[in-house]
């Protein structure tokens, strides 16, 4: 090992090794200290606890110690970041530098009023912490069951935990939510594959509720938001009509919440996004061939019928072309999800070289638009 | 009579019996849908038969005469015609082809060896055969049944013609796709900001996350 590395990325090594473990518990067995004193009730006392959280993202100051963890097939990642967020004016997170890699400070700014107009109500300032956004929750309701589990804590703090069930018969445990009993702030999450797995969970280690931060000093340049405009029914529609892909579900229940567009002509991308409410994932359209140097040193995986390469960062990066355009996949989903994603849509060859290859191409083209099931 | 509909290739190679020919001609001279037709029919006859013949190996035809009870004669002088369309004829005149089928009626009428079919349709007298071809060695394509010929040729013609469609559809090649880099810090940007992730968006994270391979 690299006797250079520093104190800090010790730290941040311990603590993927505790999250590691403790999350393969997780998965096998139920929260430790969730054990208790409260009986589980009605599930609309659960929809209130999210609903709460909701706003509190929006609402609540806090500054604190976040970790967050990805599961996927290829690798298993963990991050440890430090979180300020001033209602109206953003969110600041700072990674910690390591010998390995220099930190880095991200803003990420509020659209509501600013902080000296007092704290931001429920007008259009972006959540913070993931998944509790109101159109995801309208979506976790439509799509799952939600119900409250005995109280437990996270990070000292006393909450409340919510589950998050897949209907149907088995009714699996597809995630939970620590929601702080005092404040309303999501503490912890974490998220499960119909097999039991643990495939995402992010945690405050430590948090403060009480003393609203600063973001004094010399601030890092502001993230950008969401590029490109947003899409009316009738442009998406016109888009569709000349050849672009964008279905309304995606899988069993990732529902299409937003569509933009940036660029024009050859340059134009299209992103999509979806999610059940629990999980979100980005789809981003170009025209053209995928270029091997931009995938450079992901991993190649063969996913059904699809060739597909994947980048196990946080989030979790997916690319592969087909029928004339690239695919690139942002997600932060299980992966089976991912699989019938990317199993749903266009995932042929590129364009054929030989005329015997050329032709068969036709050949499969016409067949697709000659099958009424297609 | 409406029109001739299948009589029409019948009247094209000559095989109507006498009085359903004279009918048939009656009619084609006042239909012009039916002359249309005849003659598009008598054009394809045309060009089939000007397609390049294929001789069969003398060798072939010695064994095929050395085989005990076959009819055929000593290998002929002339080359053996097989599998090969009717020979090569240009469009004749309706009135010519009327006569020459009066004369075969007639030559069935005096030998009596008339091989008239049960739909009217008579087929060639030995004694018609153009000279030099062996009597006893029909060509296996004029013996092929009528729909037979022209389900081979449409087939043959709807193949060509999706392989043709497929070759057009089967899109341009690569250098006619522009290559495309994936702007990902941008794309995982726009991510985490329409579902209110962790803005991880900067490379650095990357640096510093910790990876187990699984």
């Amino acid at each position: 090992m690299n006797p250079a590395m520093s104190a800090r990325s010790w730290a941040v090594t311990a603590v993927g090794s505790l999250l590691l473990t403790g999350a393969s518990t997780a998965a096998v067995t139920p929260w430790a200290s969730a054990e208790g004193a409260n009986p589980t009730v009605a599930s609309s006392e659960a929809v209130a606890t999210l609903q709460r959280a909701s706003q509190a993202a929006r609402s609540q100051p806090y500054s604190g110690t976040q970790f967050l963890s990805a599961w996927t097939r290829g690798a298993t990642t963990s991050v440890v970041v430090n979180v300020i967020h001033v209602p109206g004016r953003g969110s600041l997170v700072q990674v910690p530098a390591t010998a390995d890699g220099v930190g880095a400070s991200i803003l990420e700014s509020d659209s509501g009023p600013s902080a000296a107009d007092g704290p931001a109500g429920l007008d259009g300032s972006p959540a913070v912490l993931p998944g509790l956004d109101a159109e995801p929750l309208a979506l976790l309701q439509r799509n799952y069951d939600v119900s409250m589990a005995p109280a437990g804590s996270c990070a000292g703090r006393p909450a409340s935990v919510v589950e998050v069930r897949r209907r149907g018969v088995d009714a699996s445990l597809a995630g939970r939510f620590w929601v702080d009993q005092r404040t309303g702030l999501v503490l912890r999450r974490e998220v499960f594959d119909t097999q039991g797995r643990t495939v995402r969970a992010s945690a405050f280690g430590t948090v403060d509720t009480d003393a609203v931060p600063t973001m004094s000093g010399k601030l890092p340049p502001t993230s950008a938001k969401a590029s490109g405009e947003s899409l009316s029914a009738g442009r998406l529609n016109a888009m569709r009509s000349t050849g672009w892909t964008a279905p309304d579900r995606l899988g069993a229940d990732l529902e299409l919440y937003d569509t933009r567009a940036t660029g024009a002509g050859r340059n134009q991308t299209l992103h999509l996004s979806y999610s059940d409410g629990l999980s979100t994932l980005s789809l981003f359209e170009q025209r053209g061939r995928l270029d091997a140097a931009a995938v450079r040193g992901w991993r190649r995986e063969r996913i059904g019928a699809a060739d597909v390469f994947v980048n196990d960062t946080l989030p979790q990066r997916v690319a592969w072309a087909g029928n004339g355009t690239v695919y690139t996949m942002v997600a932060d989903a299980p992966g089976e999800m991912i699989d019938a994603v990317v199993a749903a849509l266009p995932h042929e060859p590129e364009p054929a070289r030989g005329v015997l290859a050329r032709m068969r191409h036709g050949l499969v083209r016409v067949g697709s638009w000659l099958n009424p099931f297609g | 009579m409406s029109h001739l509909g299948d009589l029409a290739a019948a009247v094209v190679d000559g095989e109507l019996g006498h009085d359903a020919r004279d009918r048939a001609l009656a009619h084609l001279a006042g239909c012009l849908p039916c002359r249309a037709e005849v003659d598009a029919q008598r054009r394809i006859k045309a060009r089939l038969g000007a397609m390049e013949r294929s001789d069969v190996p003398s060798t072939l035809a010695a064994r095929l005469a050395a085989v005990p009870g076959a009819a055929l004669p000593s290998p002929p002088a002339v080359p053996v015609r097989t599998a090969a369309p009717p020979p090569a004829t240009a469009p004749l005149p309706s009135r010519r082809v009327g006569s020459i089928r009066v004369q075969r009626v007639s030559a069935e009428r005096s030998t009596g060896l008339s091989t008239r079919s049960r739909f009217g349709r008579t087929r060639r007298p030995a004694r018609n055969r153009p000279p030099g071809r062996p009597v006893d060695h029909p060509r296996p394509w004029s013996r092929t049944p009528r729909r037979l010929r022209r389900a081979v040729v449409g087939g043959t013609s709807a193949v060509l013609l999706s392989l043709g469609v497929a070759l057009l559809v089967g899109g341009g090649s690569p250098a006619d796709t522009a290559a495309v880099d994936p702007s990902v810090n941008t794309f995982v940007a726009d991510h985490m900001a329409t579902t209110g992730e962790v803005p991880l968006t900067d490379p650095a994270v990357a640096a510093v996350s910790v990876s187990y391979p699984r």
